[in-house]
Order: structure tokens, then C-alpha cells, then sequence
């Protein structure tokens, strides 16, 4: 029972995305609806390690290690009722009593779960027992919203007390910023939570929802995408982004070995995604005959990898990284193909990549396009060959950042919404016997937001390392110090680096 | 001329000297004091004549003495036999030569002139001198096997016609053994050589030791350290008669023996006739008849041999030409029967799938998990009395909580560890060490890496599939499985190094589980675990992707398209080759290079462990990071260079693919060009 992951689900994105990426998983290892293994692929070596993901019950059953938390009852409900009621553990299902939700006020939801933790964490402790060597735990949620980024902050802060030694990594969706929410609070709630990613995560796999949407529209060509079109997309990518765990190869087999060739500076752990060919079953079941047509089939290595490197098929928004793209770089590419690969064509595709330069990468220390080959699943049938997931580590993601600070500013400018905040123990002290509004983990946040964001851009120039090495005061730590003023304690998270 | 005196002479022409000639050191000749009456130039022909007696008599003696006789105390030679046989088919021809001068003299009133008599035996002049020198030389260089039938044949091409044509008999003769030896190495598979004169030889238990330069006194009477010598009947007396066959027989069982090759047999051919007896000697086995109708057709088709051994051996004069393609077209036979039987019989794709799982690492979660389980054990220096048990529990453990739990074929891997200690392993080799054991692949250098580099695999292949596991062929997989694992090790122990560098990123200020580090060393420690991690996970990508599962991919097509058995040993071979020459582990300098940075990883992740556990201050820590750091860029440098050198231009192709993985964003080669700048 090696290398095991817990999956967290929080709120009310976190679990639709996480019932669909469940959904995907039984049907790509042949579990059914009610966690029996289907006759059919029951027979023998089908070379696929289903204990990452799932135990197995007394009786046989594979249970998923999955945590499914909201504070109202909608969407689990729904989950409950639908045709994978009997997949998941009832004991790991956490609603709050009042089944209020959150408001979409990070505050509450933050507050919510320090006020539950002693459920959650023991029902978290439950799921834990249940593995032999846990690798760490996989958070899915949305950062805009009130349960999945106040209580999902929460969570990663929790994880990060109680199990230090643990990789943490998440999906998150990040709101769509184009079009004007109904969560108008939406800027602060991403912002606090990004502080969150920042500091208690291990990496970040960045699912933008204006990308999201893009893809379904654009390239799927569905008028008005559902939300369950848009999970499965999500879904999609972090089904395949364990591939390499569940259907192991060389290499790439555990969450360290996956992240660790990512990530070579801790601060810059928020990963891109893109994945190609895209098409959803969804999209073929609804689309019609036109979505279809308009698929090329041919995926040949080098055909999927370049896609791959294509704006289009990312998962992060074009508005994004269009500004100063031609300065931005590549820190790290993992590819994960699956499926039939000439492992002959590999190379001669990364010489292709590499003549015509299409990715830039840093050039202050090695860095290549990491290639992972993985099997399909014999059980889904799929119309292409080869299927490719990208997982980039790429400097341009700092204008997501950017344009989330700028957002936040111009709320934070007017002390807009402040007061839903304001009533939470985080956001005021108590003056005499009056409250008064403490708004200094917004500012904290967004230093460690803008920070991180000039760690992304500092990364584009090829004295990186230099600076670094300097010890004389430079950008870094004169913010390192003022971060520390202003916190009030020493707080050696800081996503910058000092002397 | 008096008529007795011819009868003398015809007495003393088979070799029965009576009063007129007297025998005197093996000649006969006229004894004067009783002939005084012969003028002297009729008493040179008659000493003359009388000469083909006293080769009669040598003749006379040597097939004798040869003939069947009770239990010798040296297995007589088969070719003698043959060459006495042929002689006393002369001998009777000679005879009977001499009968005719008598019923000539007898018929003639008057006796004739000696000239006439002469003229009689005048072939036999030619012959006998020839065919007695032939025999003393037989007796005095005691010529047995393949040098008897040179000298034969040496003579069969001499430009007297007599001559030429009786040593063609004679060699005739030798060449029915021959061909009855070959029929029985053939057709049977059995060795038919009581005096060790067939040029196929069953190879001395201590050929091993004698190959590792160390002279063995006394075959047969000690006992023999080889794992070969237990239950092999002994050298040469009685060898291969019987048809017991052993795992190791078919590698290492027979040779060619170059010396005993006889003549207008070349060594290409030998090799097959080699080849088609061990196979045949394969095919015979109770174990091989499962598949009853295959093994019927087995059967039928190696009995064929016989007949066209059959009309080899009608042949009059002896074609090489023939031979060979009697020879080929059995190989061929032979092969295909072999393939047909690996084929039915097993799983042969299976094999060499699992061979790459477990000697190539292609089963990443089982080896992920087995460095796991061992890691504590792996960490500390190998207990020599307990070392093997353990980590043979860890490996057995992985298997347990990894997809080789399904795997049939994971049970014929075993983990063996063997203190690497350089002189012991000197002093096992002779004998000690196992054929396969990687230490006997002695063109592969594998970069060293810790206390524990002496852990090997052991694979036991099943029967009949270790025919194309020959040791020499899993000493390199082994080599290979070693320096993969080494790789494997160091990648993950850099990959550990980050997630503790996480941990470190992550604490918090309150925490005292881990120590503060000042954030530039933190920052440094990062870059460096990147940069190594970079070059060593490349290296193992390059391996697994570029090279075995390339190399894989056209052995799967090269063993598809195989018809016979010697194709596709042929092909595996091809492989395990190419992976050797790809991964460049015959090339000691690059190799060495390798273990220097090998050694770098090492020493920067236990760096970080001490640093983790409090035991190494900061200011040490940073000193060591320099240290490190400068070590690993002058060895990256220095192997970057050595890549680019023309030297290598042989592995060009490997080397542009590796440099691709480790230079894709130019900073192999600017790092190369920066330290030589600086």
C-alpha cells in the first residue's frame, strides 16, 4: 500500500470536480458504480496500481481515499443520489450542521472550519490510518467562492501543522476574471487564499475557469458549457496528471518524483496545464457531428507535444500570458503521454521542439521538457492513439496574479465589502470593549501575493541565480523585512528568499 | 637363379625370413654368408625386394596391434583402427599380389628373371616404403584423430597416382569414423569418442578456472569448484554417452576443439555441427516431448540426418563442399525445431518483458517501493552475515505492495548481495562467482555508489528459454541492472532531498522539529539538488526511454519476424549489446566521470539529512555545498567535453541523443563553456 494520496474536496467546485475526477478513475481502472471491480477487468495482471487512489473494504469493495467536505448540502447531496452513492466512505462525507454554506465569504468559511476542525481532522486522521506510507493530499476546490477557498485555506494551513512532513499539492479553479462575477467579494477571496497556495502548498495545478471556458467554446465548440462539461475538462487533466501513479512506468511513480523535476524553486510551485486532443465525452455525446468533425485525429508524439505547447490548449487564460510573452519562459515541462508511443519518435520530437524553439525556457540552470511515458487504460476506449498532459511550470502565470492584485485593489481602494469580512475574529480586534476592523491579512496577503508574482518575473531574467546568491540587500529581502514588520512575527514562510 | 631361393624370397615378401634372408633392424635382407652365389648386382634387387618384407612385417604388426583385444588400458583410437583397417585391406592386396608371383613362378619351367618378379611388386615398391613411414610416423609422434588424417591427407595430395590413390583410401577409412562420430553427435546427440579425437569436445569442468589463468593439476581427481563439475560425469573417458542433460550444459557444456579439427573441415562449419548437436541433444529431452505430435516431428526430422550422412559417407571422395551444405541445411532444420519449441513451450516476448522489468527497472513502482522498504537498510553500511537475508526480505516485501505481486515471473528474480570488496571479489572469480554474475562481464564498467554496490539479481530462467539466457548475456543485463539501480538510487535520493527541502521551506518559526537555515543556503541547496536531480533523472530518461524501450521495441520486431532460433538469439544478443554500448558502459573514462558525479549527488543528500536531523551546522553545511557544487560542474564540465570529443565518434548517435536531454535549454554546454572560460 505504497505512496498513498488523500483527496480533499472542498466545497461546492472542489466537489463536483472531485466526483467527476472519481468518476473517471473507476471507469479508466473498471470499478463500478458501487466499488466492485467489473468482471472484466478483474482478470489478472492489468498492470494498474488502484491503492494509490483507493482501499480496499472488508468486502472487496475499493473505496476511494477521498474526503468530501462542504458546508452546505447541495452539491453532496446530489452526489448522494446519483448513481455513485455507494462509491465513497458516508463517514468521510462533512456537512455542517446549519447547511448554510458560506456565503461566498472566505472569512466564514475560514472561520467555519477552525471552528469543525476537530471533525475534519479527525476524519482526515481516519482516512490517513488507512494507508501504509501516505504521500501527502490532494485538494480540490475553487478559490473564489466562500467554502472551498475560506475553509479550503483553512484546510491547507490544518495540513500543514498537523502532517509537516506531507506533500500537499492542489487543483485549484481560478475564477473566471473576464466577465463581471455574481461573487462580487471574489478578488479578496482568491487573493486570501492565494496566500494560502503560496505558503502551505507544495504545487499548485492552476485551472483557470476563463480558460476552461475558452477550450469548451472555442475549441469544443459548445455554445453554453454546463458546469459538468467544464469539470470534465478538469477532470480530465488530473486524471491523467496521475497516470505515471496509477499506471506506473520507469519512472515518475510517486508525487515527489512528479513534482520534484517541476518545482526547482519552492516559491514557483503553480503549475499550468494543457492537455490535448480535447474532446470530452460530453462533448461528443452533445456536440453533435460538428464538434466531432472538426477533431483531428492524428497524434502522432511530436503532434501531441507540440500541441501541447500551444496558448490554446492551455488550461490557464490567454489574457494572461499574452502580455510580455515573449519574455516570459518555461521554468518546467512535464509531458505525460499515454498510449501507444514509439518510443523511437521521442527524441527526434524533442530535437524538432527544440530547433524550431518552441518553448523558451530559463536559462539560469537546466531545464528540458521532461517526457513520462504511461499506458492507457485498456477499459476506456478512445479514439486517439496518444494523449498528451502538459504540466508546466511557466513565468507568465505572474499576469494571472497581477491581474487578481489589480482587481483586489481597485475593491480594496473603496474598503469595499470590508464589513462582511469584518465580522470574523481574523479580520478585527477588539478595542476596549468595541470592534474595531483589522484588515492586515489583506495586506499580508497581497504582499505575499505581489511577491510571488516578482519571484515569477525575477525567474524570467538570467541573473536569477545571482541575485540570489548576492548577499548585499536587494528587492527581496528589504520586502522580506517589511513583511516581517508587518505580520508582527518572523514568518520565515515568506515566499521570498533573504540573507 | 635357383628356385628355392625364390621360395625363400616369396616367404621373406610376407615377412617370414627363413635361411637365405635374415631380419636385421627392420630390414631384411640377403644374408650373404649362406647366399654367397648372387652376383651383386641381383643380390641389390633382391635386398631391394626383400625390403617389402620388412614394411610387411611393420605393417603386419601395426594392425595387429591394433586389432580387438579385451579391455586396454587406453581407449584406442578410432582413426587408427580406421587407418589399420585400411592398411590390412592393402595388406590383403599386397598379398594376394604376392600369391600371384608364386603361381607364376610355379606355372614357369625355367625359373623367371628376377626383373620379371620385380615387375610384380613393382607398385608395392612405391606403396609400402610410404605407407610404413606413414605408420612410424602414426607410432612416433603417437598421431591420433584430426593429425592422423592431415598426414593422410597430406599424402593423399601427392602426384604419384599409386600413392595418391591409397592414401584417398586410407583416408576413406578414417573419414567412415568420422562420419559414423558425426552420425552420432547429429543424429543422437552423443558424444561416440572413447579416445577424445572428435573435434567436439565435452568442455573440462575446470575450463572455467582455466580460463581465469589458474592451472588446475590433475583433472578428473580434485574436486572441481565450478557449479558445472557436480554432476557432470567426468572429462574425457565416457564422455557424453550418456544423454544427461543440464541447465548449463547448452552454454557451457561443449566447445569446438580447434585442434582436433580435421582437415577440409572449416571452424564456421564446426560451429554448426556444434550447434545442431546440442540442439538435437535439446530436442531428445523427456522434458521437450510434452508437445507429443511436435516432438514426433522432432524426431522424424532429425532421423532424416542420417540419410544424408548416409550418402556422404557412400561418397567416394569426400566434398567439403557438400558437407557443408549437408550441414547447413541440418542447422536450419535443427533451428527451426528449437524455435518451434521455445515458441510452444513458453512465453519468450514474456521473458524478455520480464527481463526488462526487473533487470532494466522497467517496473518503476516495484523498485520505487522496494528503495523504500530498504531505504533505512540501504542508508547503513551492510552487515556481511545478515546483509542478504535483509534486503532479499525487502525485495520480496515490494513485490507484495507493488503490480509484481501478479507477476508470475517476478518469483525467478532473487536479490543477492556479495561484499564488493575489490580483492575478494579477485579471489572469487576463479572460482567463486557465478557465470552470470555481473563482476565476469568484464567489458562493463559500472560507476560505484555505495557500501552496497556488491547487491546483484539472480534470475533462474525456465527450461528450455535459458537457451537464450546464456551467462555471458546475463552478466551484462546484470551489469546493467547495477548500474541502473545506481542511477534509480541517486535519483531518488535527490528527489527525498527535495521533499525535505519542502519541509524545510514550509516550517514554520514555532516548530523546532527542523532547524532554521538561513534562506540563501536554502536557495542554494535548491538550486543544486535541480541541477544534479536534472542531470541524473536525464540520464535515467535517456536509458529507459531512448535506449532500452528503443532497443525493446526492435527486439519485439526482430523476434516477431525470427523463423529460426539462431535469428533470434542472434537478435537478443544484438540487444543486450546495444544496450551496453548505449548506456556506455564499456567506456571506463566516461564512466568514471559518471561516479564522480554519482558521488556528488550522494554527498549533497546526505548533506541535506544532516542538515535535516541538526547534526551539521550552517557555516559546515555551506563550506560542503561549495565544495560540492564546484566538484559536480568541473565533473559535468569534463563529461560534457568528453562527449563532444571526436573520440566518440563511434557513439555519436547515443551520445547526441543523451546530450539532447541534458543540454535542452543550453545550459549543459554553457556551463561547459563558462568553466573553461573561468
Amino acid at each position: 500500500m505504497p505512496r498513498e494520496l488523500v483527496t480533499l474536496q472542498v466545497g461546492q467546485c472542489g466537489n463536483q470536480v472531485g466526483a467527476e475526477f472519481w468518476r473517471k478513475l473507476c471507469s479508466e481502472h473498471g470499478i463500478n458504480n458501487d466499488g466492485i471491480v467489473e468482471e472484466w477487468a478483474a482478470s489478472g495482471a492489468t498492470g494498474d496500481r488502484k491503492d494509490v487512489f483507493f482501499y480496499q473494504a472488508d468486502d472487496e469493495r475499493y473505496i476511494p481515499r477521498a474526503c468530501l467536505i462542504d458546508l452546505e448540502p447541495r452539491v453532496i447531496n446530489g452526489i448522494q443520489n446519483s448513481d455513485i452513492r455507494n462509491l465513497f466512505n458516508p463517514e468521510n462525507v462533512f456537512l455542517s450542521d446549519h447547511g448554510g454554506g458560506a456565503g461566498n465569504n472566505w472569512a466564514s468559511g475560514y472561520s467555519q472550519g477552525e471552528g469543525v476542525q476537530e471533525d475534519i481532522l479527525d476524519m482526515i486522521d481516519r482516512e490517513v490510518g488507512y494507508s501504509d506510507s501516505l504521500e501527502g493530499f490532494t485538494l480540490c476546490h475553487s478559490i473564489a467562492g466562500g467554502t472551498g477557498s475560506g475553509m479550503g485555506s483553512w484546510l491547507l494551513e490544518a495540513l500543514n501543522d498537523r502532517f509537516p512532513k506531507k506533500l500537499v499539492q492542489t487543483y485549484s479553479v481560478f475564477p473566471n476574471q473576464s466577465e463581471s462575477s455574481d461573487v462580487v467579494v471574489q478578488p479578496y477571496n482568491s487573493l486570501l487564499t492565494l496566500k494560502r497556495l503560496t505558503l502551505n502548498a507544495d504545487a499548485v495545478v492552476v485551472l483557470d475557469n476563463t480558460a476552461l471556458n475558452r477550450i469548451a467554446t472555442e475549441r469544443l465548440h459548445i455554445a453554453n458549457p454546463t458546469f459538468n462539461q467544464v469539470n470534465s475538462l478538469v477532470s480530465t487533466v488530473m486524471a491523467a496528471s496521475t497516470a505515471t501513479l496509477r499506471y506506473p512506468g520507469y519512472m515518475n511513480n510517486d508525487l515527489v518524483g512528479l513534482l520534484a523535476s517541476l518545482i526547482p524553486v519552492p516559491q514557483c510551485h503553480f503549475l499550468m496545464a494543457g492537455y490535448t486532443p480535447l474532446t470530452l465525452d460530453a462533448a461528443e455525446e452533445g456536440g453533435g457531428t460538428r464538434a466531432v468533425a472538426s477533431i483531428v485525429r492524428k497524434t502522432t508524439v511530436l503532434d501531441v507535444m507540440r500541441r501541447l505547447l500551444q496558448p490554446k490548449n492551455l488550461m490557464v487564460s490567454a489574457s494572461a500570458r499574452a502580455k510580455d510573452y515573449d519574455k516570459s519562459k518555461y521554468i518546467s515541462i512535464l509531458n505525460i503521454i499515454q498510449g501507444d508511443v514509439d518510443p523511437t519518435q521521442l527524441h527526434q520530437s524533442l530535437m524538432r521542439i527544440r530547433e524550431r524553439k518552441l518553448a523558451n525556457f530559463i536559462d539560469w540552470g537546466p531545464a528540458s521538457i521532461q517526457v513520462a511515458l504511461s499506458r492507457k487504460s485498456p477499459f476506456v476506449k478512445s479514439a486517439h492513439r496518444v494523449s498528451g498532459l502538459m504540466l508546466a511550470n511557466h513565468t507568465s502565470i505572474r499576469h494571472l496574479f497581477n491581474r487578481t492584485l489589480s482587481q483586489f485593489d481597485k475593491l480594496f481602494k473603496r474598503n469595499a465589502f470590508v464589513d462582511n469580512y469584518k465580522e470574523f475574529p481574523m479580520f478585527h480586534r477588539m478595542v476596549g470593549a468595541k470592534q474595531e476592523a483589522n484588515l492586515e491579512e489583506f495586506e499580508d496577503a497581497r504582499e505575499v501575493v505581489a511577491a510571488l508574482s516578482e519571484e515569477y518575473a525575477a525567474a524570467e531574467s538570467s541573473d536569477y541565480i545571482d541575485r540570489a546568491d548576492g548577499s548585499s540587500a536587494d528587492l527581496a529581502t528589504q520586502m522580506v523585512s517589511q513583511l516581517n514588520l508587518a505580520s508582527g512575527v518572523g514568518d520565515q514562510r515568506a515566499p521570498v528568499r533573504a540573507g | 637363379m635357383h628356385a628355392q631361393l625364390f621360395s625363400e624370397l616369396l616367404l621373406a615378401l610376407v615377412g617370414n625370413t627363413g635361411e637365405a634372408f635374415e631380419r636385421r633392424d627392420r630390414m631384411i635382407t640377403l644374408n650373404e654368408a649362406v647366399v654367397d652365389w648372387v652376383p651383386p648386382p641381383e643380390r641389390q634387387q633382391l635386398n631391394r625386394l626383400a625390403m617389402l618384407g620388412a614394411h610387411y612385417i611393420a605393417l603386419e604388426a601395426f594392425v595387429a596391434a591394433l586389432a580387438p583385444q579385451g579391455a586396454s588400458v587406453r581407449p584406442t583410437s578410432l582413426y587408427r583402427m580406421a587407418l589399420a583397417n585400411g592398411i590390412s585391406e592393402l595388406l590383403d592386396v599386397y598379398r594376394a599380389a604376392v600369391l600371384s608371383v608364386e603361381a607364376h613362378l610355379l606355372h614357369s619351367k625355367v625359373p623367371p628373371p628376377l626383373l620379371s618378379v620385380q615387375q610384380f611388386l613393382l607398385e608395392f615398391e612405391a606403396l609400402l616404403p610410404e605407407v610404413a613411414d606413414l605408420v612410424s610416423e602414426v607410432h612416433g609422434g603417437d598421431l591420433v584423430g584430426s593429425q592422423l588424417m592431415r598426414a593422410l591427407s597430406l599424402r593423399a595430395q601427392s602426384g604419384a597416382p599409386a600413392l595418391q590413390s591409397c592414401a584417398s583410401r586410407l583416408l576413406w577409412h578414417c573419414r567412415q569414423v568420422l562420419l559414423k562420430q558425426l552420425e552420432s553427435w547429429l543424429v543422437h546427440g552423443l558424444l561416440l569418442d572413447g579416445a577424445g579425437e572428435f573435434f567436439i569436445k565435452r568442455r573440462s569442468p575446470d575450463g572455467a578456472a582455466a580460463a581465469s589463468g589458474r592451472h588446475r593439476p590433475g583433472a578428473g581427481d580434485a574436486v572441481s569448484p565450478s557449479p558445472l563439475a557436480d554432476t557432470r560425469p567426468n572429462g574425457r573417458q565416457g564422455a557424453g554417452t550418456v544423454l544427461d542433460w543440464e541447465p548449463l550444459e547448452w552454454h557451457a557444456g561443449f566447445e569446438v576443439s580447434i585442434t582436433d579439427l580435421p582437415p577440409d573441415i572449416s571452424l564456421p562449419t564446426a560451429e554448426a555441427v556444434l550447434f545442431i548437436g546440442k540442439a538435437v541433444r535439446v530436442l531428445k529431452q523427456p522434458m521437450s516431448a510434452a508437445a507429443s505430435h511436435q516432438a514426433l516431428h522432432a524426431h522424424a526430422q532429425i532421423l532424416g540426418f542420417s540419410q544424408a550422412l548416409h550418402r556422404l559417407q557412400q561418397q567416394e571422395e569426400f566434398s567439403s563442399l557438400h558437407f557443408e551444405h549437408c550441414v547447413e541445411s541440418m542447422r536450419a532444420k535443427v533451428s527451426g525445431l528449437l524455435w518451434d519449441l521455445v515458441q510452444h513451450r513458453c512465453d519468450l516476448m514474456g521473458q524478455f518483458e520480464a527481463i526488462r522489468s526487473y533487470f532494466l527497472l522497467g517496473r518503476g513502482d516495484f523498485y520505487q517501493q522496494f528503495l523504500d522498504e530498504s531505504q533505512a537498510l540501504l542508508a547503513g553500511v551492510p552487515k556481511p552475515n545478515t546483509a542478504e537475508a535483509d534486503i532479499a526480505l525487502a525485495f520480496q516485501q515490494a513485490a507484495l505492495k507493488s503490480t509484481a505481486e501478479h507477476d508470475a515471473l517476478f518469483g525467478a528474480g532473487t536479490l543477492r548481495w556479495q561484499p564488493a570488496d575489490p580483492a575478494q571479489q579477485q579471489l572469487e572469480a576463479d572460482g567463486g562467482l557465478p557465470l552470470w554474475h555481473p563482476a565476469r562481464c568484464t567489458t562493463a564498467f559500472v560507476p560505484r555508489y555505495d557500501a552496497w554496490d556488491g547487491l546483484f539479481l539472480e534470475c533462474s530462467v525456465e527450461w528450455p528459454l535459458q537457451l537464450l539466457f546464456p551467462p555471458e548475456v546475463m552478466s551484462k543485463y546484470g551489469a546493467l541492472w547495477q548500474h541502473m539501480l545506481r542511477l534509480r538510487r541517486a535519483q531518488l535520493a535527490l528527489e527525498g532531498a527535495w521533499a525535505t527541502l519542502q519541509a524545510f521551506q514550509r516550517c514554520k518559526p514555532t516548530d523546532d522539529s527542523l532547524p532554521r537555515l538561513p534562506a540563501a543556503l536554502r536557495a542554494a541547496l535548491y538550486q543544486e539538488r535541480q541541477e544534479q536531480h536534472h542531470f541524473v533523472s536525464n540520464m535515467t530518461r535517456y536509458l529507459s526511454m531512448d535506449v532500452v524501450e528503443s532497443s525493446f521495441a526492435q527486439l519485439r520486431s526482430a523476434v516477431a519476424s525470427a523463423r529460426d532460433f539462431s535469428a533470434a538469439d542472434a537478435a537478443h544478443r544484438l540487444y543486450v549489446d546495444s544496450l551496453v554500448s548505449q548506456a556506455f558502459l564499456d567506456m571506463r573514462q566516461l564512466m568514471s566521470y559518471l561516479e564522480d558525479i554519482l558521488r556528488q549527488c550522494k554527498e549533497l543528500c546526505s548533506l541535506v539529512q544532516n542538515l535535516a536531523a541538526g547534526s551539521l551546522s550552517v557555516e559546515a553545511a555551506q563550506t560542503a555545498l561549495t565544495g560540492i557544487r564546484r566538484t559536480f560542474r568541473l565533473r559535468q564540465r569534463v563529461l560534457y567535453q568528453c562527449m563532444q570529443s571526436g573520440k566518440l565518434s563511434s557513439r555519436a548517435p547515443a551520445l547526441r541523443h543523451l546530450i539532447t536531454r541534458l543540454n535542452f535549454n543550453g545550459s549543459f554546454a554553457a556551463g561547459a563553456a563558462g568553466g573553461a572560460a573561468a
